[in-house]
Protein backbone atom coordinates (compact mmCIF):
# COMPACT_ATOMS: atom_id res chain seq x y z
CA UNK A 1 0.00 0.00 0.00
CA UNK A 2 1.66 3.55 -0.84
CA UNK A 3 1.28 5.82 1.10
CA UNK A 4 0.96 9.80 0.34
CA UNK A 5 1.18 13.11 2.29
CA UNK A 6 -0.65 12.51 5.46
CA UNK A 7 -4.34 15.10 4.28
CA UNK A 8 -6.43 14.32 7.41
CA UNK A 9 -9.83 14.73 7.08
CA UNK A 10 -10.09 17.29 9.35
CA UNK A 11 -7.42 20.09 10.17
CA UNK A 12 -4.40 18.62 12.09
CA UNK A 13 -4.81 19.28 16.11
CA UNK A 14 -3.44 18.42 19.48
CA UNK A 15 -0.34 18.75 21.26
CA UNK A 16 2.82 18.05 19.70
CA UNK A 17 2.66 14.70 22.29
CA UNK A 18 -0.55 14.26 20.85
CA UNK A 19 0.94 13.98 16.80
CA UNK A 20 2.59 11.57 15.45
CA UNK A 21 5.65 12.18 13.33
CA UNK A 22 3.95 12.64 10.26
CA UNK A 23 1.44 14.29 11.56
CA UNK A 24 3.94 16.67 13.44
CA UNK A 25 5.44 17.30 9.68
CA UNK A 26 1.90 18.19 8.73
CA UNK A 27 1.63 20.72 11.22
CA UNK A 28 5.09 22.02 10.44
CA UNK A 29 3.95 22.75 7.18
CA UNK A 30 0.79 24.36 7.86
CA UNK A 31 2.47 26.90 9.95
CA UNK A 32 2.52 25.28 13.61
CA UNK A 33 4.82 27.36 15.42
CA UNK A 34 5.28 24.51 18.29
CA UNK A 35 5.54 22.11 15.80
CA UNK A 36 9.75 22.87 14.47
CA UNK A 37 10.57 22.72 18.64
CA UNK A 38 8.76 19.55 19.07
CA UNK A 39 10.31 17.49 16.14
CA UNK A 40 13.49 18.72 16.91
CA UNK A 41 12.81 17.78 20.08
CA UNK A 42 12.35 14.07 19.07
CA UNK A 43 14.73 13.85 16.76
CA UNK A 44 17.78 15.70 17.34
CA UNK A 45 19.43 13.27 18.95
CA UNK A 46 19.34 10.86 15.98
CA UNK A 47 19.97 13.43 13.46
CA UNK A 48 23.27 14.48 15.68
CA UNK A 49 24.36 11.00 15.97
CA UNK A 50 23.96 10.52 12.39
CA UNK A 51 25.91 13.88 11.29
CA UNK A 52 28.50 12.99 14.15
CA UNK A 53 29.75 10.10 11.91
CA UNK A 54 29.48 11.88 8.23
CA UNK A 55 31.17 15.13 9.64
CA UNK A 56 33.66 16.37 12.41
CA UNK A 57 32.65 16.94 15.61
CA UNK A 58 32.31 20.82 16.22
CA UNK A 59 30.43 21.11 12.83
CA UNK A 60 28.52 18.47 13.49
CA UNK A 61 25.84 20.86 15.15
CA UNK A 62 25.60 23.34 12.90
CA UNK A 63 24.58 20.64 10.58
CA UNK A 64 22.14 19.62 12.70
CA UNK A 65 20.47 23.31 13.20
CA UNK A 66 20.70 23.43 9.28
CA UNK A 67 19.21 20.29 8.84
CA UNK A 68 15.88 21.14 10.97
CA UNK A 69 15.57 24.84 9.09
CA UNK A 70 15.58 23.11 6.14
CA UNK A 71 13.16 20.94 7.24
CA UNK A 72 11.22 24.05 8.13
CA UNK A 73 11.53 24.92 4.48
CA UNK A 74 10.52 21.93 3.30
CA UNK A 75 7.79 20.44 5.56
CA UNK A 76 5.26 21.30 2.64
CA UNK A 77 6.31 19.01 0.39
CA UNK A 78 7.10 15.92 2.68
CA UNK A 79 5.19 13.83 0.91
CA UNK A 80 5.15 10.79 3.59
CA UNK A 81 7.00 8.12 1.41
CA UNK A 82 9.78 7.66 4.10
CA UNK A 83 9.58 7.94 8.12
CA UNK A 84 10.21 11.51 9.11
CA UNK A 85 13.40 10.07 10.44
CA UNK A 86 14.85 8.93 7.08
CA UNK A 87 13.69 12.17 5.22
CA UNK A 88 15.66 14.27 8.10
CA UNK A 89 18.90 12.08 7.56
CA UNK A 90 18.72 12.48 3.44
CA UNK A 91 18.60 16.11 4.37
CA UNK A 92 21.90 15.74 7.10
CA UNK A 93 23.60 13.99 4.59
CA UNK A 94 22.59 16.11 1.88
CA UNK A 95 24.28 19.14 3.95
CA UNK A 96 27.07 17.48 4.87
CA UNK A 97 27.98 16.38 1.29
CA UNK A 98 27.90 20.16 0.63
CA UNK A 99 30.34 21.09 3.30
CA UNK A 100 32.41 18.43 3.01
CA UNK A 101 33.14 17.72 -0.62
CA UNK A 102 36.87 16.85 -1.71
CA UNK A 103 39.89 15.53 0.55
CA UNK A 104 39.50 17.41 3.79
CA UNK A 105 37.97 14.58 5.52
CA UNK A 106 40.15 11.76 4.44
CA UNK A 107 43.27 14.23 4.73
CA UNK A 108 42.09 13.75 8.50
CA UNK A 109 41.45 9.91 8.33
CA UNK A 110 44.80 9.58 6.83
CA UNK A 111 46.53 12.13 9.81
CA UNK A 112 45.21 9.59 12.49
CA UNK A 113 45.92 6.24 10.77
CA UNK A 114 49.42 7.75 10.94
CA UNK A 115 49.29 8.01 14.65
CA UNK A 116 48.06 4.30 15.42
CA UNK A 117 50.87 2.71 16.73
CA UNK A 118 51.72 -0.51 14.97
CA UNK A 119 50.13 -3.88 16.59
CA UNK A 120 52.65 -5.90 18.30
CA UNK A 121 51.86 -8.12 21.38
CA UNK A 122 48.43 -10.07 21.12
CA UNK A 123 45.78 -8.39 23.37
CA UNK A 124 45.34 -9.84 26.75
CA UNK A 125 41.97 -10.99 26.54
CA UNK A 126 38.73 -10.86 24.22
CA UNK A 127 37.60 -7.62 25.80
CA UNK A 128 40.60 -5.90 24.59
CA UNK A 129 40.37 -7.69 21.22
CA UNK A 130 36.96 -6.22 20.85
CA UNK A 131 38.18 -2.72 21.61
CA UNK A 132 40.97 -2.49 19.38
CA UNK A 133 38.48 -4.05 17.01
CA UNK A 134 36.07 -1.28 17.20
CA UNK A 135 39.00 1.46 17.16
CA UNK A 136 40.09 -0.45 14.28
CA UNK A 137 36.32 -0.05 12.78
CA UNK A 138 35.94 3.36 13.89
CA UNK A 139 38.94 4.64 11.63
CA UNK A 140 38.63 2.69 8.64
CA UNK A 141 34.74 3.99 8.49
CA UNK A 142 36.27 7.48 8.88
CA UNK A 143 38.41 6.86 5.85
CA UNK A 144 35.65 5.40 3.60
CA UNK A 145 34.69 7.89 0.70
CA UNK A 146 31.26 10.35 1.46
CA UNK A 147 29.55 8.04 -0.48
CA UNK A 148 30.54 4.95 0.40
CA UNK A 149 30.28 6.75 4.47
CA UNK A 150 26.11 7.92 3.94
CA UNK A 151 25.55 4.79 2.38
CA UNK A 152 26.66 2.24 5.38
CA UNK A 153 25.62 4.74 8.11
CA UNK A 154 22.10 4.98 6.93
CA UNK A 155 21.47 1.55 5.87
CA UNK A 156 23.70 -0.61 8.56
CA UNK A 157 24.16 1.57 11.53
CA UNK A 158 21.04 3.69 10.97
CA UNK A 159 19.01 0.50 9.65
CA UNK A 160 17.17 2.09 7.06
CA UNK A 161 15.41 -0.32 5.05
CA UNK A 162 17.17 0.00 1.47
CA UNK A 163 14.19 1.31 -0.60
CA UNK A 164 14.11 4.52 1.63
CA UNK A 165 17.78 4.84 2.12
CA UNK A 166 17.94 4.53 -1.93
CA UNK A 167 15.04 7.41 -2.30
CA UNK A 168 16.76 9.59 0.78
CA UNK A 169 20.30 9.59 -1.22
CA UNK A 170 18.50 9.68 -4.68
CA UNK A 171 20.43 6.82 -6.53
CA UNK A 172 18.73 3.63 -7.38
CA UNK A 173 18.82 0.45 -5.14
CA UNK A 174 21.22 -1.41 -7.19
CA UNK A 175 23.03 1.91 -6.91
CA UNK A 176 22.70 1.29 -3.01
CA UNK A 177 24.02 -2.38 -2.66
CA UNK A 178 26.62 -1.95 -4.39
CA UNK A 179 28.18 1.49 -2.20
CA UNK A 180 27.24 -1.09 0.59
CA UNK A 181 29.60 -3.52 -0.94
CA UNK A 182 32.73 -1.50 -1.60
CA UNK A 183 31.85 0.19 1.88
CA UNK A 184 32.13 -3.60 3.01
CA UNK A 185 35.32 -4.40 1.23
CA UNK A 186 37.02 -1.08 1.72
CA UNK A 187 36.13 -1.30 5.79
CA UNK A 188 37.94 -5.33 5.55
CA UNK A 189 40.78 -4.14 3.53
CA UNK A 190 41.54 -1.11 6.12
CA UNK A 191 40.93 -3.19 9.01
CA UNK A 192 43.36 -5.79 8.00
CA UNK A 193 46.03 -2.79 6.95
CA UNK A 194 45.73 -1.44 10.80
CA UNK A 195 46.01 -4.91 11.90
CA UNK A 196 49.55 -5.60 10.22
CA UNK A 197 50.29 -1.64 11.19
CA UNK A 198 51.04 -0.88 7.77
CA UNK A 199 49.33 2.22 6.29
CA UNK A 200 49.38 3.95 2.63
CA UNK B 1 44.99 -14.38 14.77
CA UNK B 2 43.60 -12.31 12.14
CA UNK B 3 39.93 -10.04 12.31
CA UNK B 4 38.43 -11.29 9.01
CA UNK B 5 35.01 -10.58 9.55
CA UNK B 6 32.18 -11.59 7.25
CA UNK B 7 29.62 -9.24 6.40
CA UNK B 8 27.10 -9.95 9.44
CA UNK B 9 29.89 -9.74 11.88
CA UNK B 10 31.25 -6.53 9.70
CA UNK B 11 27.86 -4.84 10.38
CA UNK B 12 27.18 -5.88 13.69
CA UNK B 13 29.75 -4.89 15.36
CA UNK B 14 29.53 -1.08 13.16
CA UNK B 15 26.28 -0.98 15.10
CA UNK B 16 27.78 -2.10 18.06
CA UNK B 17 30.18 1.25 17.82
CA UNK B 18 29.72 4.11 20.45
CA UNK B 19 27.42 6.90 19.50
CA UNK B 20 28.73 10.06 19.45
CA UNK B 21 28.51 11.64 22.80
CA UNK B 22 25.76 14.15 22.81
CA UNK B 23 26.35 17.63 24.25
CA UNK B 24 22.91 18.83 25.69
CA UNK B 25 23.78 22.85 27.01
CA UNK B 26 24.85 22.76 23.09
CA UNK B 27 21.88 21.02 21.37
CA UNK B 28 19.43 23.35 23.83
CA UNK B 29 21.35 26.59 22.23
CA UNK B 30 21.13 25.32 19.03
CA UNK B 31 17.40 24.94 19.69
CA UNK B 32 17.16 28.33 20.71
CA UNK B 33 18.95 29.73 17.89
CA UNK B 34 17.10 27.03 15.57
CA UNK B 35 13.68 28.84 16.25
CA UNK B 36 15.21 32.62 16.24
CA UNK B 37 16.50 31.52 12.40
CA UNK B 38 12.90 29.90 11.59
CA UNK B 39 10.97 32.94 12.77
CA UNK B 40 13.37 35.42 10.49
CA UNK B 41 12.76 33.14 7.53
CA UNK B 42 8.90 33.41 7.75
CA UNK B 43 9.43 36.84 7.78
CA UNK B 44 11.95 36.91 4.89
CA UNK B 45 9.34 36.16 2.15
CA UNK B 46 7.66 39.31 2.23
CA UNK B 47 10.75 41.00 1.52
CA UNK B 48 9.37 43.98 3.83
CA UNK B 49 11.46 46.65 5.82
CA UNK B 50 11.39 45.18 8.76
CA UNK B 51 12.09 48.15 11.88
CA UNK B 52 15.19 46.60 13.92
CA UNK B 53 12.95 46.90 16.94
CA UNK B 54 10.16 45.13 15.54
CA UNK B 55 12.58 42.20 14.52
CA UNK B 56 14.05 41.85 18.12
CA UNK B 57 10.70 41.58 19.46
CA UNK B 58 10.09 39.01 17.21
CA UNK B 59 13.40 37.16 18.31
CA UNK B 60 12.21 37.67 21.60
CA UNK B 61 9.28 35.89 21.15
CA UNK B 62 10.54 33.30 19.27
CA UNK B 63 12.53 32.39 22.21
CA UNK B 64 9.93 33.36 24.84
CA UNK B 65 8.30 30.67 22.93
CA UNK B 66 11.13 28.34 23.43
CA UNK B 67 11.22 29.23 27.59
CA UNK B 68 7.86 29.08 27.66
CA UNK B 69 7.33 25.29 25.60
CA UNK B 70 10.50 24.04 27.97
CA UNK B 71 9.34 24.87 31.37
CA UNK B 72 5.61 24.80 31.08
CA UNK B 73 4.07 22.45 33.69
CA UNK B 74 2.57 19.36 32.23
CA UNK B 75 -1.22 20.02 32.17
CA UNK B 76 -3.15 17.76 34.42
CA UNK B 77 -5.49 15.59 33.06
CA UNK B 78 -3.94 15.45 30.21
CA UNK B 79 -3.42 12.14 28.20
CA UNK B 80 -0.41 10.51 28.26
CA UNK B 81 0.34 9.12 24.99
CA UNK B 82 3.87 6.72 24.25
CA UNK B 83 4.12 5.70 21.18
CA UNK B 84 6.25 2.13 19.60
CA UNK B 85 7.86 2.67 16.21
CA UNK B 86 6.69 4.87 13.91
CA UNK B 87 3.10 5.12 13.51
CA UNK B 88 0.54 7.44 12.08
CA UNK B 89 -2.60 9.32 14.31
CA UNK B 90 -3.56 12.66 15.24
CA UNK B 91 -6.07 14.77 17.36
CA UNK B 92 -9.49 15.59 15.85
CA UNK B 93 -11.39 16.65 19.07
CA UNK B 94 -10.15 17.91 22.82
CA UNK B 95 -11.55 17.95 25.56
CA UNK B 96 -14.14 16.56 27.18
CA UNK B 97 -14.98 14.95 23.60
CA UNK B 98 -11.18 13.67 22.95
CA UNK B 99 -10.72 11.53 20.12
CA UNK B 100 -7.83 10.60 18.56
CA UNK B 101 -7.22 9.03 15.07
CA UNK B 102 -5.17 5.86 14.80
CA UNK B 103 -4.41 4.74 11.33
CA UNK B 104 -1.24 2.82 11.88
CA UNK B 105 1.08 1.75 14.52
CA UNK B 106 0.76 1.25 17.83
CA UNK B 107 0.30 3.78 20.64
CA UNK B 108 -0.18 3.51 24.88
CA UNK B 109 -3.26 5.90 25.91
CA UNK B 110 -3.38 7.05 29.82
CA UNK B 111 -6.49 9.15 30.53
CA UNK B 112 -6.44 7.55 34.11
CA UNK B 113 -6.70 11.01 35.70
CA UNK B 114 -9.96 12.32 33.71
CA UNK B 115 -13.57 11.26 34.35
CA UNK B 116 -14.81 12.15 30.78
CA UNK B 117 -15.13 9.69 28.22
CA UNK B 118 -11.70 9.17 25.25
CA UNK B 119 -12.39 7.80 22.10
CA UNK B 120 -9.41 6.30 19.17
CA UNK B 121 -11.13 5.74 16.10
CA UNK B 122 -9.79 3.27 13.38
CA UNK B 123 -11.76 2.58 9.90
CA UNK B 124 -12.99 -0.14 11.41
CA UNK B 125 -13.36 0.24 15.38
CA UNK B 126 -13.83 2.24 18.18
CA UNK B 127 -12.22 2.46 22.01
CA UNK B 128 -13.43 4.38 24.47
CA UNK B 129 -11.58 5.28 27.18
CA UNK B 130 -12.27 6.48 30.84
CA UNK B 131 -10.21 6.37 33.87
CA UNK B 132 -7.98 3.73 32.24
CA UNK B 133 -4.55 2.98 30.85
CA UNK B 134 -4.72 1.05 27.65
CA UNK B 135 -2.49 -0.27 24.26
CA UNK B 136 -4.08 0.19 21.20
CA UNK B 137 -2.35 -1.10 18.09
CA UNK B 138 -3.83 -0.49 14.40
CA UNK B 139 -2.68 -1.62 10.85
CA UNK B 140 -3.70 -0.50 7.93
CA UNK B 141 -6.56 1.63 9.30
CA UNK B 142 -7.85 -1.73 10.84
CA UNK B 143 -7.82 -1.98 14.56
CA UNK B 144 -5.32 -5.05 15.43
CA UNK B 145 -5.30 -5.05 19.09
CA UNK B 146 -6.43 -3.60 22.27
CA UNK B 147 -4.21 -4.17 25.74
CA UNK B 148 -5.65 -2.92 29.10
CA UNK B 149 -3.04 -2.21 31.51
CA UNK B 150 -5.63 -0.28 34.19
CA UNK B 151 -9.22 0.49 33.80
CA UNK B 152 -12.24 -1.14 31.84
CA UNK B 153 -12.72 -0.11 28.45
CA UNK B 154 -15.66 -0.69 25.76
CA UNK B 155 -14.63 -2.09 22.52
CA UNK B 156 -16.63 -1.99 19.31
CA UNK B 157 -15.55 -3.57 16.20
CA UNK B 158 -16.86 -5.89 13.75
CA UNK B 159 -20.96 -4.73 15.29
CA UNK B 160 -19.41 -6.65 18.31
CA UNK B 161 -19.03 -4.62 21.64
CA UNK B 162 -16.67 -6.08 24.09
CA UNK B 163 -15.84 -4.69 27.48
CA UNK B 164 -12.07 -5.41 28.45
CA UNK B 165 -10.75 -4.69 32.20
CA UNK B 166 -7.18 -4.93 33.37
CA UNK B 167 -5.30 -7.39 32.37
CA UNK B 168 -7.59 -8.35 29.31
CA UNK B 169 -6.42 -8.20 25.78
CA UNK B 170 -8.16 -8.21 22.25
CA UNK B 171 -6.95 -8.93 19.07
CA UNK B 172 -8.06 -8.91 15.56
CA UNK B 173 -8.12 -12.75 15.23
CA UNK B 174 -9.83 -13.67 18.05
CA UNK B 175 -13.56 -12.65 16.02
CA UNK B 176 -12.81 -14.83 13.80
CA UNK B 177 -11.62 -17.64 15.74
CA UNK B 178 -15.36 -18.81 16.13
CA UNK B 179 -15.45 -19.70 12.22
CA UNK B 180 -12.19 -21.22 12.66
CA UNK B 181 -11.87 -25.66 12.53
CA UNK B 182 -9.24 -26.75 14.41
CA UNK B 183 -5.88 -25.30 12.24
CA UNK B 184 -3.25 -27.72 10.60
CA UNK B 185 -0.03 -25.88 11.35
CA UNK B 186 1.71 -25.82 7.90
CA UNK B 187 5.12 -26.97 8.30
CA UNK B 188 8.24 -25.03 6.96
CA UNK B 189 10.41 -26.45 4.20
CA UNK B 190 14.06 -26.70 4.35
CA UNK B 191 16.06 -23.94 3.34
CA UNK B 192 12.98 -21.97 2.56
CA UNK B 193 11.80 -18.89 4.26
CA UNK B 194 9.00 -18.73 6.25
CA UNK B 195 5.70 -17.18 4.71
CA UNK B 196 4.27 -17.62 7.87
CA UNK B 197 1.69 -14.87 8.60
CA UNK B 198 3.01 -11.95 10.76
CA UNK B 199 0.53 -10.22 12.48
CA UNK B 200 0.66 -6.38 13.72
CA UNK B 201 3.56 -5.61 16.37
CA UNK B 202 2.74 -7.16 19.74
CA UNK B 203 4.16 -6.94 22.98
CA UNK B 204 3.25 -10.02 25.49
CA UNK B 205 -0.03 -9.18 26.88
CA UNK B 206 -0.92 -10.40 30.27
CA UNK B 207 -3.48 -12.80 29.72
CA UNK B 208 -5.95 -13.50 26.34
CA UNK B 209 -9.65 -12.26 26.35
CA UNK B 210 -11.75 -14.60 27.73
CA UNK B 211 -13.51 -15.00 24.40
CA UNK B 212 -10.99 -17.05 23.45
CA UNK B 213 -11.21 -21.10 23.76
CA UNK B 214 -7.80 -21.99 25.38
CA UNK B 215 -7.90 -25.20 23.31
CA UNK B 216 -7.73 -23.29 20.33
CA UNK B 217 -4.73 -23.00 19.18
CA UNK B 218 -4.84 -19.27 16.95
CA UNK B 219 -2.88 -18.69 13.76
CA UNK B 220 -1.94 -15.54 12.85
CA UNK B 221 -4.60 -14.82 10.35
CA UNK B 222 -5.75 -11.46 8.22
CA UNK B 223 -8.78 -9.60 10.00
CA UNK B 224 -11.45 -11.62 8.55
CA UNK B 225 -13.34 -9.84 4.99
CA UNK B 226 -16.61 -8.97 5.01
CA UNK B 227 -18.81 -11.17 2.39
CA UNK B 228 -19.70 -7.77 0.69
CA UNK B 229 -16.31 -7.36 -0.32
CA UNK B 230 -15.69 -8.63 -4.08
CA UNK B 231 -13.49 -11.23 -3.50
CA UNK B 232 -14.24 -12.02 -0.40
CA UNK B 233 -15.77 -15.46 -0.46
CA UNK B 234 -12.38 -16.69 -2.37
CA UNK B 235 -10.22 -14.81 0.30
CA UNK B 236 -11.95 -17.29 2.89
CA UNK B 237 -11.60 -20.19 0.08
CA UNK B 238 -8.32 -19.56 0.41
CA UNK B 239 -7.64 -19.42 4.22
CA UNK B 240 -10.14 -22.72 4.84
CA UNK B 241 -7.48 -24.31 1.88
CA UNK B 242 -4.26 -23.04 3.41
CA UNK B 243 -5.12 -24.34 7.00
CA UNK B 244 -6.45 -28.00 5.55
CA UNK B 245 -3.26 -28.01 4.44
CA UNK B 246 -4.20 -27.72 0.35
CA UNK B 247 -2.01 -24.98 -0.53
CA UNK B 248 -2.07 -25.45 -4.53
CA UNK B 249 -5.83 -24.96 -3.86
CA UNK B 250 -5.37 -22.03 -2.07
CA UNK B 251 -3.14 -20.16 -4.22
CA UNK B 252 -6.05 -20.21 -7.25
CA UNK B 253 -8.90 -18.71 -4.71
CA UNK B 254 -6.43 -16.22 -3.16
CA UNK B 255 -5.22 -15.62 -7.34
CA UNK B 256 -9.59 -15.24 -8.09
CA UNK B 257 -9.81 -12.80 -4.72
CA UNK B 258 -6.68 -11.05 -6.39
CA UNK B 259 -8.16 -10.15 -9.05
CA UNK B 260 -11.63 -9.54 -8.01
CA UNK B 261 -10.70 -7.45 -5.06
CA UNK B 262 -8.21 -5.17 -7.45
CA UNK B 263 -6.96 -1.81 -5.13
CA UNK B 264 -9.22 -2.73 -2.41
CA UNK B 265 -7.16 -3.28 1.00
CA UNK B 266 -8.20 -7.48 0.43
CA UNK B 267 -6.62 -7.44 -2.90
CA UNK B 268 -3.04 -6.76 -1.54
CA UNK B 269 -3.53 -9.53 0.86
CA UNK B 270 -5.01 -11.45 -1.44
CA UNK B 271 -2.48 -10.95 -3.72
CA UNK B 272 0.26 -11.28 -1.48
CA UNK B 273 -0.89 -15.25 -0.42
CA UNK B 274 -1.55 -16.06 -4.09
CA UNK B 275 1.79 -15.85 -4.48
CA UNK B 276 3.37 -17.24 -0.75
CA UNK B 277 0.37 -20.23 -1.17
CA UNK B 278 1.77 -21.51 -4.78
CA UNK B 279 5.48 -20.85 -3.75
CA UNK B 280 4.38 -23.55 -0.69
CA UNK B 281 2.79 -25.52 -3.53
CA UNK B 282 6.17 -25.69 -4.76
CA UNK B 283 4.42 -24.19 -7.87
CA UNK B 284 7.53 -21.70 -9.28
CA UNK B 285 5.50 -21.38 -12.26
CA UNK B 286 2.57 -20.05 -10.58
CA UNK B 287 4.39 -18.15 -7.41
CA UNK B 288 7.29 -16.42 -9.64
CA UNK B 289 4.58 -14.10 -11.38
CA UNK B 290 2.24 -13.58 -8.77
CA UNK B 291 5.04 -12.59 -6.58
CA UNK B 292 6.73 -10.29 -9.20
CA UNK B 293 2.84 -8.81 -9.78
CA UNK B 294 2.25 -8.49 -6.15
CA UNK B 295 5.60 -6.21 -5.93
CA UNK B 296 4.52 -4.64 -8.82
CA UNK B 297 1.19 -3.20 -7.66
CA UNK B 298 2.10 -2.61 -4.03
CA UNK B 299 5.77 -1.44 -3.91
CA UNK B 300 5.27 0.00 -0.63
CA UNK B 301 3.41 -2.61 1.11
CA UNK B 302 4.95 -4.04 4.46
CA UNK B 303 4.30 -7.40 2.88
CA UNK B 304 7.18 -6.28 -0.10
CA UNK B 305 10.38 -7.47 1.59
CA UNK B 306 8.52 -10.80 2.79
CA UNK B 307 7.64 -11.42 -0.86
CA UNK B 308 10.83 -9.92 -2.37
CA UNK B 309 12.75 -12.73 -0.07
CA UNK B 310 10.13 -15.50 -1.43
CA UNK B 311 10.72 -14.20 -4.98
CA UNK B 312 14.28 -14.32 -4.19
CA UNK B 313 14.40 -18.14 -3.12
CA UNK B 314 12.53 -19.12 -6.47
CA UNK B 315 15.42 -16.88 -8.58
CA UNK B 316 17.99 -18.66 -6.66
CA UNK B 317 16.60 -22.66 -7.61
CA UNK B 318 16.17 -21.42 -11.14
CA UNK B 319 19.78 -20.75 -11.46
CA UNK B 320 19.27 -16.53 -11.61
CA UNK B 321 21.67 -15.48 -9.16
CA UNK B 322 22.17 -11.84 -10.32
CA UNK B 323 17.89 -11.19 -9.92
CA UNK B 324 17.95 -13.58 -6.65
CA UNK B 325 20.42 -11.36 -4.78
CA UNK B 326 18.79 -8.03 -5.84
CA UNK B 327 15.60 -9.29 -4.08
CA UNK B 328 17.81 -10.58 -0.88
CA UNK B 329 18.69 -7.27 -0.82
CA UNK B 330 15.25 -5.35 -0.95
CA UNK B 331 14.75 -7.74 2.21
CA UNK B 332 17.61 -8.10 4.08
CA UNK B 333 16.60 -4.68 6.27
CA UNK B 334 12.91 -6.04 6.96
CA UNK B 335 11.70 -4.72 10.38
CA UNK B 336 10.56 -9.01 10.54
CA UNK B 337 13.53 -11.46 11.68
CA UNK B 338 12.73 -13.93 10.04
CA UNK B 339 12.34 -12.30 6.42
CA UNK B 340 16.25 -10.51 7.18
CA UNK B 341 17.44 -14.55 8.21
CA UNK B 342 15.90 -15.75 5.53
CA UNK B 343 17.16 -12.53 3.00
CA UNK B 344 20.68 -13.41 4.65
CA UNK B 345 20.59 -16.92 4.08
CA UNK B 346 20.07 -16.49 0.63
CA UNK B 347 22.71 -13.94 -0.08
CA UNK B 348 24.99 -16.34 1.78
CA UNK B 349 23.87 -19.14 -0.43
CA UNK B 350 24.33 -16.68 -3.69
CA UNK B 351 27.80 -16.02 -2.69
CA UNK B 352 28.70 -20.05 -1.99
CA UNK B 353 27.30 -20.43 -5.51
CA UNK B 354 29.53 -17.97 -7.16
CA UNK B 355 32.73 -18.82 -8.81
CA UNK B 356 35.82 -17.78 -6.77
Amino acid sequence: MTEGKLLPFRRVEGTPAELSDRALVSALGEGDPAALGALYDRFHRDVHRFVARLAREPDAWDVVQSTFLAAHRSAKRFRGESAVKTWLFAIAANLVRQQYRGEARRQRATELLAAVPSATAAPAHDLMMREQQQRWLALALDRLTPALREAYVLCVIEEVPGVEAARALAIREASLYRRLSDARELLRTTIAELERGGVR
Amino acid sequence: MTWQPDDRELDAAARALPPPPGDPARAEEVRTALLAAAARQVQLPRRTWVPVAALGVALAAAASIAIWLAVRPIEPGLPRIATTGSGSFARLVDWPAYTLWLDEGRIELDVATRDETARVLTRDGEVAIRRSHVAIAASHGRLSEVAVREGSVELRAEQHVIVLHAGETWTATQLAQREVIVPTPTPAPAHEPIAEPHPARRPAPPRPAKALAPEVVPPASPPPADPATPGAADFRAGWTALRAGDASGAAKRFALACTAAAAAPLGEDACFWAGAAAQRANDPATARPALAGFLARFPGSPRAPEASALLGWILYAGGDLDAAATRFHAAEHDRVPQVRASAQKGLEAIARSRPK
